[in-house]
């Protein structure tokens, strides 16, 4: 570097340090890598949550619980907001500039556009989109809300004509309008890329990028038909469960071109790419075989996907789903559904993942949103309306924890049943640090970038 | 720090580029300051002109603005006649990867361009301040000056008459900009994510750059992209 | 297990030379995903194209094998009304939720029911107890769903759109709302009814594109009907043979002199209904969790993420007589080999199931049907049985599979 130049550089970098900027690259550690994240205290827990019939006021709701330990609100549900319906209320994520939060319903392919900007404990419904399936061509089951730059970028899960698992990823400016539609890569047209082993089944599931190697990529899970079915239905219907997806696709991220299909056995879900410089790799977790896939870059610069661990007993069908990488890329943490466990896997070697803690944290268990710094974590009970436990098994929680880096210890919990709230799923982080907003109550752990 | 700048355009083209070894490396300073993939070399090979679309995002919007002479200037009477690269930033922005970065880049693809006759004349730039407070029409004229020194560049930059005139082209394109409390006095630093839009000559948004992607490469091969776009519909509609 | 291949290739040609491949078969084929060496044969959505078909003249011309079907149903055939009822057909917000059209269980490629799971999922994923039908030559059956409890297909339409589990309309009124708010649908009722769209209207158009869905012609008719020696293999003759002889299979599916509808309309006890209701579950269930790779769980997990599943006692659900349990209508078996799996409840995957079934005499109880017996057939007489079925799909599925790809999809659009 040039001596006038690193003038320059340091000279800005000085004034920078003392500028609390909000354009960042990082997150949360689950979220798209453009967005502004939130490294201290959080306060506040979004929670989209399914409605059920019979409890409440039966339609799917946005769950605010406030999560900061110095408000006087701490550990209770401050607001909800019902969006009318049972949507198969899922996956949810926020607008690169982190005012609005994208929620899908994979039943009514309805998108709702929360403001979480204006009165970040008070979310107001931005906007609807009931028009999805129209103009995206066809893509059924909107699932994964990525926000790429000025845009949000959506994975499907299933299409209008079979209701099966071939679809799209979806492109829609953060404004909320329809840019344009990415099919996955079938037999009949790779569009481009290589089919690098036995399967091209053109399924879909989620999406997470590394740009820095203008790299993005896809898992698959399944159509309509087998999503929205009674879990134990589905089980006992030997051709139900021929219809899972069984691949992962790179693409390139800049030109939304597929590059390479990747076999990977048994329905891959979650994508979480590690975070650290020259980690140019990333993991999955495949739901019915229960392993913890790695993709990563080769020597030659090729992107290679390996099976890297067991999650618990296989042949139990333990049902790895929700995963979350910690910031430093060291701990992957992997809920398994059907025993409702949280497992601790240290993965500072990627290649071979070696489980260090588990806890059950209830009679089910999906999701989990870790702090950026890992020392605290929250996990949701609900996988998919028809697939969580029937009875008494059927527990709908949010339980907040802390991590000490070896155990979990248990903070509060809200009983989603008990307060008639519904099946609790995803989670998202809100500040009123992000939005140059003061909190009432507490006075540090504003929300940072960089 | 007007002379820093111009120094670090300067050699952002030359020695800049070629400082980093790395490919797959992010940079980051001495102090491991993490520093945007703009000011280094490209950690992969930019797609090919020409071998990918780029969709229609929206129309860009119009807006009231102030040219560097302090006259009214719509916002929509530069768009339309070239491709066009628009930045916002603050003329006081010392952010090494905010505003720095996107007039370094913005500067890095005009110059490129230029070295090739055929595309010389087909790019515009645009840098509209989110200040009008203190990025006066004046003050927008020495910063011009500053940058673009001897160099012949289109490269418009505009002003408004205030906040209230600015906002709703802040709205439009959907810059949100927070005046920073945090900083001692609280007055002139600003919180925004940072964003250049690529318009192509029917006014339509086709691009949208952040910090990951905001590197000349790209933003070179993406305006030669919509211009081949073009030459291909001159060409058709010919026959 | 061995899986029939359902594909069936046929190549319609355009008007010049665009050549459109129609698959008869789902679109991302399974095929041999029991086994570690499957590869997938997926189909792009993006590139599929239709072509539309003149329903009205399909419907009128004469089918080689199938009696006109203007005898069969109270209306006459109409363009306009057909051309009404495709619509309505595909139109997903018929459904409450805006996300059921009757296409979603009676998918076009899939033999118009649903290859890909033995009962289809209704509205929110709400379990149906039944197999979809197919409504392939629909409008030659005298009574419909597998109970027999409707016998008009103008009729028959509100259940489905009605029922809590299916469509899940409130009311019959809600529907017509829905309808009537489509400008486009106001025009063609106007057309087609000189009237707003109302209960009966609507049943008709509908029934009127189901009437159109007519595939005969099939390689048995040619050599059966149309004299044409050469159409069935030695293999399928000897299956023809035990169809109508040791088989006893045409005994309810019947053949007749100048036709065949492959089915005498009457209910009868196979014991497949009774042994779904009766018999006590296995300890373990066998789960496919990928290709090749198959678990063993046990039925108390299943149990923990699965309801009960719903009781089926036949056509008894309809008469209340107790004669009546477990009875279940007698299918057509024309396109037989495009419609699995197979009986009222989909228990059986494959033709091979089916003809096992029947040799080893049904399920004994004391409603099973007098004719159900063991056949004591060979394994090769029962592959014979199992060719003879093939014979039965027509060309025209193609044909009608190609208009449906061109059909309108109703999503919501505002």
């Amino acid at each position: 570097m040039s001596q006038k130049l690193k003038i320059f550089v340091r000279s800005a970098l000085a004034a920078m340090l003392l500028v609390v900027v909000l354009p960042s690259h990082a997150d949360e550690t689950c979220m798209s890598p453009y967005m502004a994240k939130i490294v201290g205290q959080e306060d506040f827990v979004y929670v989209w949550t399914l409605g059920e019939e019979g409890l409440g006021d039966e339609q799917d709701k946005l769950v605010t619980i406030d999560v900061n330990p110095a408000s006087p609100e701490y550990g209770k549900v401050i607001a909800t907001l019902s969006v009318g319906g049972r949507n198969e209320a899922h996956h949810s994520g926020f607008s690169d500039d982190r005012r609005f939060l994208w929620a899908g319903g994979l039943d009514s392919n309805k998108i709702f556009i929360f403001d979480v900007h204006s009165d970040p404990a008070k979310p107001k419904l931005h906007k609807t989109i009931d028009n999805f399936v129209a103009k995206s061509g066809g893509v059924v089951g909107p699932h994964t809300f990525y926000a790429l730059a000025g845009r949000m970028m959506i994975t499907g899960l299933s299409n209008n004509k079979d209701h099966g698992g071939r679809t799209a990823l979806v492109e829609y400016t953060n404004k909320g309008e329809y840019v344009a539609t990415h099919w996955h890569p079938t037999d009949e047209d790779l569009r481009g890329a290589e089919k690098s082993g036995d399967f091209a089944d053109g399924y879909g599931y989620d999406v997470r990028v590394l740009p820095r190697r203008n790299a993005m990529f896809t898992s698959s899970f399944t159509g309509w038909t087998n999503y929205m079915m009674d879990f134990g239905t589905m089980l006992a219907d030997p051709e139900a469960m021929k219809r899972f997806g069984n691949t992962a696709v790179v693409w390139d991220l800049h030109t939304r071109k597929p590059k390479k299909v990747l076999d990977m056995p048994g329905a891959p879900l979650e994508i979480r790419c590690a975070w650290q410089p020259n980690h140019n790799y990333c993991f999955t977790t495949t739901a019915l075989t229960s392993q913890i896939w790695l993709i990563y870059e080769d020597d030659a610069g090729e992107w290679q996907a390996k099976a890297v661990a067991d999650i618990g007993d296989p042949s139990k069908v333990p049902l790895p789903v929700d995963i979350s990488i910690t910031s430093d890329d060291n701990g992957l943490w992997v809920q398994t559904f059907m025993d409702g466990k949280a497992r601790y896997f240290d993965v500072s070697d990627p290649f071979a993942p070696k489980q260090v803690y588990e806890i059950e944290i209830g009679a089910q268990l999906n999701m989990i949103s870790q702090s950026w710094d890992g020392e605290r974590a929250y996990f949701t009970s609900s996988l998919l309306d028809n697939w969580d436990k029937k009875g008494e098994q059927d527990e709908q929680f949010f339980k907040a924890y802390s991590w000490n880096g070896k155990a979990l210890e248990l903070q509060f919990e809200v009983d989603f049943k008990a307060e008639k709230l519904g099946s609790a799923h995803q989670m998202r982080f809100g500040a009123y640090g992000l939005y140059g907003l003061e909190h009432p109550y507490a006075t540090e752990g504003l929300a940072a970038g960089e | 720090m007007k002379l820093l700048l111009t120094l670090a355009l300067t050699f952002a083209f030359s020695s800049f580029c070629n400082a980093e070894g790395e490919s797959s490396s992010e940079r980051v300073d001495r102090q491991g300051v993490y520093l945007a993939p703009g000011w280094g070399k490209l950690s992969f090979t930019a797609p090919a002109a020409g071998t990918y679309t780029l969709p229609v995002l929206s129309t860009a919007s119009d807006g009231d603005l102030l040219n560097t002479e302090g006259e009214s200037q719509s916002l929509s009477s530069l768009l339309g006649e070239k491709v066009t690269l628009l930045s916002f930033i603050y003329r006081t922005c010392d952010d090494v990867n905010g505003c720095p970065l996107s007039t370094m880049v913005l500067y890095s693809v005009a110059n490129r361009l230029s070295e090739q006759p055929e595309l010389a004349d087909q790019l515009r730039l645009m840098t509209i301040s989110f200040d009008p407070e203190n990025d006066t029409p004046e003050a927008m004229s020495e910063y011009q000056e500053s940058i673009l020194g001897n160099a012949e560049l289109d490269w418009h930059f505009l002003t408004s008459k205030s906040d209230q005139s600015l906002q709703p082209v802040l709205d439009a394109y959907e810059q949100f900009v927070v005046a920073d409390k945090t900083v001692e006095g609280g007055k002139g630093k600003f919180s925004h994510i940072l964003r250049v839009y690529l318009i192509d000559t029917k006014q339509q948004i086709r691009n949208i750059y952040n910090l990951s992607f905001l590197h000349p490469d790209i933003l070179v091969n993406d305006v030669k992209t919509i211009l081949m776009e073009n030459e291909a519909q001159v060409a058709q509609s010919k026959q | 297990m061995k899986q029939l291949s359902l594909a069936l290739c046929i190549v319609l040609m355009h008007t010049t030379v665009l050549a459109q491949s129609i698959r008869v078969a789902p679109g991302d084929s399974r095929e041999g995903y029991n086994s570690g060496n499957y590869v997938t044969d997926s189909i792009s959505l993006e590139l599929r194209q239709g072509k539309a078909a003149d329903l009205l003249s399909h419907a009128r011309k004469s089918h080689l094998g199938l009696p006109p079907v203007q005898s069969f149903q109270p209306f006459a055939l109409e363009a306009a009304q057909i051309e009404l009822g495709r619509r309505l057909f595909f139109d997903r917000r018929l459904s409450r939720n805006k996300t059921m059209s009757c296409a979603m269980c009676h998918i076009p490629e899939q033999g118009f029911t649903s290859n890909e799971v033995k009962r289809p999922i209704g509205f929110e994923g709400r379990a149906i107890k039944r197999n979809a039908p197919t409504l392939l030559n629909v409008a030659y059956m005298q009574t419909l769903f597998h109970d027999a409890r409707e016998d008009n297909l103008a009729q028959q339409v509100w259940s489905p759109l009605l029922a809590a589990n299916e469509m899940n309309n409130p009311s019959v009124g809600s529907v017509l709302n829905q309808i009537q708010q489509d400008t486009t649908y106001r025009k063609l009722f106007a057309q087609s009814f000189s009237e707003p769209p109302n209960m009966l209207n609507v049943g008709q158009a509908l029934a009127q594109f189901q009437s159109s869905l007519i595939a005969a012609n099939s390689r048995f008719d040619q050599w059966y009907f149309g004299d044409n020696k050469a159409a069935l293999s030695a293999e399928e003759v000897t299956g023809f043979k035990l169809f109508t002889g040791a088989g006893g299979c045409s005994n309810c599916h019947k053949i007749e002199e100048q036709t065949a509808l492959f089915t005498d309309q009457q209910l009868h006890n196979t014991g497949v209904g009774y042994e779904f209701s009766m018999r006590p579950s296995s300890a373990k269930l066998t789960v496919q969790l990928a290709p090749g790779i198959e678990a063993q769980v046990d039925q108390t997990t299943v149990a923990q993420v699965g309801e009960a599943k719903a009781n089926d006692v036949g056509r008894y659900e309809v008469t209340l007589q107790p004669e009546d349990r477990w009875k279940f209508r007698t299918p057509s078996l024309r396109n037989i080999a495009l419609t699995a799996p197979y009986m009222h409840n989909g228990e059986f995957l494959t033709l091979e199931d089916v003809v096992q079934f029947y040799n080893e005499g049904g399920i004994p109880h004391e409603l099973l049907s007098p004719m159900m017996r063991p056949l004591e057939l060979s394994s090769d007489e029962q592959a014979a049985l199992v060719a003879f079925l093939n014979t039965l799909t027509s060309d025209d599925v193609a044909l009608l599979v190609a208009d449906a790809f061109a059909a309108p999809i109703g999503d919501q659009t505002e």
